[in-house]
């Protein structure tokens, strides 16, 4: 027995020592650095992770890494409340920041550009103006992405009804209609649909653009006054349009039900006609493949801008899109090594061989590169995925993607070329006191029951008004008119 | 021996009583039928049946190499082995010094210290104070983590003490008196005689451990130390959210989330046949005669 017990207590004080050893290591000479974001995890290992080894290297830091790919911000939370902010982290869009920065624990940057020249050259000035609080910047925004969305429409069904590719709203419903009752696919079974999209409410944003707004939510300027689209009357417009295409039966009756990928299920299957999504989940190699392994007659093309009432427009765009924007913990300004860390870091991976390392990954094994152009080993790429989760400034766009994915230029350009509506959410933050997500809600929700007809549409001033009553709308309006003159797009 | 004739109706209400459990077996088993079968179908056959496929026609593998072969995956799986055979240990260890004197009418104080032990039943101290103890410890990024916050749950100690506590006095007076002091009767006589209570505390215990999830991803950073199913669930959360943040992600198929959901449920299905029989075992069959 006594034999027993102290074999336990020695297993257990064993590990204590061994587990507390491990902690402790590190010593004095290079800083090491926490680095939390978000993003579609699935890292490597560390002593896999060839970027995260190199940069070690190259810059003589230990980088400590997390990318979550659920549940993030209340893991940021906890951190942050259990006295644990990470020395770099992201938050996803303005009111996060907000957030941090009212929270004390996100350090002011402007001092330390200088330290990241990188940076300097190349980000712009609407680049700063999305990390900015009250005019101190509080984070480096990632550049932003490209638009990569548009309807996209099965063009071999095109041919199969006789129509052609629909250039206004007319065309549009009767293309969705002959995708849904003229049996396109040719199996004699009435088993296909026009519309469907991921997106619930906001599938639709084409049909928005045609009526020159955007989908709930969004703010906009017309007329050099703040717009909020949901009670813009050409959302009501566009709604009481798209009422009047599903009471007609031509969209998936369960699109607000879809979840995740649901929508790509269908397309695969060849059930639906018209989807709203991202060129890469219809062209990449991998899904391509899925398409044609069910249909190997399914073409699907990108569907140009349509036009409608109010002009011609593809979606709304967010003029200060906002994809990441990394923010470093306040602690680290008694702690200069590691801001020093930091910061070599941040700049390393904006420019020159850094920025090829966390795009395309080792000179030499995942690419090459000849001082002016570079080459990408296909093969070898495909092991550095994750690089994106490194990416911390962004990149060159259109550079990056059609270095990376030499076929996507076209379609790149293509949805390029599509006219926007521009939006200004990017630089609007929240006022104090009022919840910006019950109001959201609620508008997603009255919003659908106008749209499937629960609602008649002659209560629509109702909705408004009740916008304005309940959800106190007038002071983000006053908000959104603040930051907008504050940034300079209102007079 | 007389035959019992079976009449009638013993015979409707023996066959009404199988179909009933034959339905109820069913509607047990089709789930997991279609997980398997879905993650050892070929993708393009499963898209080609609209994404339901009981019996498989055409089998691969794939899915199952595509996830073994990922090098956090047998790393996931080592990390998992270990807070699960480490923590159980320790669980039952510690459970059992609670439960064990709680278990003693002899103890002085008994009815203080139960209302102690059982308060934090109803009342938790929160998310956020327990990230502030876990880490003043200098527990963050240890596997203790994982195993030292909540190594007694209050439940498992109550179970395990009213079990002790039908073990007749007289076998531990009988001890007492050949000389045995209170260790040797917790571990001669009273452990031996409860193994079916520690196999199921145990089996808790293992189950949880095995889906650790909620701890690891508050107090693990380290991405080499996450256990199986937070690991999985970066992995597959890409299909739950519907755009792909980057363009560089692609998502994987639902072959892919059905082999994820056999490869973790797996291992602890297995264990289960091997405990079953302490669940049913008689406890003190013959222990007490007279």
């Amino acid at each position: 027995m006594r034999r027993w017990m102290s074999v336990l207590c020695m297993v257990l004080i064993g590990t204590a020592v061994f587990a507390g050893a491990s902690q402790e290591d590190g010593g004095n000479a290079a800083p090491t650095i926490t680095v939390f974001t978000a993003g579609p995890g699935d890292l490597p290992a560390a002593e896999n992770d060839v970027i995260l080894q190199t940069l070690q290297d190259e810059l003589g830091i230990l980088i400590e890494r997390t990318a979550l790919a659920a549940d993030y911000d209340q893991q940021l939370n906890i951190r942050i409340a259990g006295g644990n902010t990470p020395d770099l982290f992201a938050v996803s869009d303005r009111n996060q920041l907000v957030n941090v920065v009212a929270q004390e624990v996100a350090l002011p940057l402007d001092d330390h550009l200088a330290k990241m020249p990188s940076v300097m050259a190349w980000y712009s000035e609407s680049d700063y103006q999305k990390g900015r609080v009250d005019g101190t910047l509080y984070a480096l925004s990632r550049r932003p992405f490209a638009r990569y969305s548009t309807f996209l429409l099965r063009e071999d069904w095109l041919e199969n009804v006789g129509l052609e590719m629909p250039r206004d709203l007319d065309e549009f419903a009767a293309v969705a209609a002959a995708f849904t009752f003229q049996d396109p696919d040719g199996n004699g079974n009435d088993d296909t649909f026009g519309i469907t999209g991921y997106d619930g409410i906001r599938s639709f944003r084409p049909i928005f653009g045609a009526f020159g707004t955007s989908h709930d939510g969004n703010w906009m300027i017309r007329d050099g006054e703040v717009v909020y689209s949901t009670t813009d009357p050409r959302y009501r417009e566009a709604i009481s349009w798209i009422r009047d295409l599903i009471a007609e039966g031509v969209v998936d009756p369960e699109l607000l039900a879809n979840k995740g990928q649901a929508d790509m299920t269908k397309t695969f299957n060849g059930q639906i006609g018209i989807n709203y999504r991202n060129l890469w989940e219809y062209y990449k190699p991998e899904y391509t493949e899925q398409i044609e392994a069910v249909n190997p007659s399914a073409s699907w093309v990108q569907m140009p801008a349509i036009s409608g009432p109010y002009g011609r427009a593809d979606r709304e765009w967010d003029v200060a899109v906002v994809n990441q924007l990394n923010v470093l913990s306040a602690d680290l300004a008694d702690q200069p090594a590691k801001l020093d860390g930091v910061l070599r870091l941040l700049d390393y991976v904006t420019d020159g061989p850094g920025q090829r390392l966390v795009l395309y990954g080792i000179d030499g094994v995942h690419h090459t590169y000849d001082g002016n152009a570079i080459s990408v080993d296909d093969q070898a790429i495909a092991d550095v995925t994750y690089a994106h989760n490194w990416q911390f400034t962004g990149r060159d766009e259109l550079l990056y993607l059609s270095t990376k994915y030499e076929w996507s230029l076209g379609y790149l350009e293509f949805v390029d070329s599509q006219p926007v509506v521009p939006v200004y959410n990017g630089l609007v933050g929240l006022p104090e006191g009022v919840n910006f997500a019950d109001l959201e809600r609620y508008e997603d929700e009255e919003v659908a029951k106008f749209m499937y007809g629960i609602r008649p549409m002659d209560e629509w001033d109702d909705f408004i008004e009740t916008l304005y009553d309940t959800f106190s709308l007038q002071a983000f309006v006053d908000q959104a008119e603040a930051d907008l003159r504050a940034n300079g797009y209102l007079e | 021996m007389v035959a019992v004739r079976e009449t009638f109706s013993d015979r409707l209400f023996l066959f009404a009583c199988y179909t009933f459990l034959t339905i109820m077996a069913f509607l047990a088993v089709f789930p997991l039928l279609y997980v398997v079968s879905v993650s050892i179908t070929p993708f393009e056959e499963v898209l080609r049946h609209g994404g339901f496929v009981v019996v498989p026609r055409k089998v691969t593998l794939e899915a199952y190499a595509q996830f073994l072969s990922r090098t956090t995956i047998p790393r996931a799986y080592l990390v998992t082995t270990y807070i699960t055979i480490a923590g159980t240990a320790i669980n039952l260890f510690l459970t059992t010094l609670l439960a064990y004197p709680l278990s003693r009418k002899s103890l002085p104080g008994r009815g203080a210290l139960l209302i102690f032990v059982i308060l934090p039943m109803v009342f938790t101290g929160g998310i956020i104070p327990t990230y502030i103890v876990v880490r003043s410890y200098g527990l963050l990024n240890t596997y203790w983590a994982m195993m030292l916050p909540w190594a007694i749950w209050t439940f498992n100690a109550v179970v395990m003490k009213t079990f002790f506590e039908q073990i007749e006095q007289s076998l531990l007076d009988a001890a007492t008196i050949d000389g045995a002091g209170e260790f040797t009767v917790l571990w001669r006589i009273v452990l031996p005689l409860s193994l079916p209570v520690l196999s199921t505390v145990g089996l808790f215990y293992g189950v949880n451990h095995w889906n650790e999830f909620f701890q690891a991803i508050m107090y693990i950073s380290d991405p080499d130390m996450l256990p199986l199913q937070p690991v999985l669930r970066n992995i597959l959360i890409g299909a739950e959210s519907p755009t792909v943040d980057s363009v560089d992600v692609t998502l994987p198929a639902d072959t892919l989330k059905m082999a994820a959901v056999v490869l973790t449920a797996l291992p602890i299905l297995m264990v289960y046949p091997f405990l079953q029989k302490h669940f049913t075992k008689g406890v003190l069959l013959g222990s007490v005669k007279g």
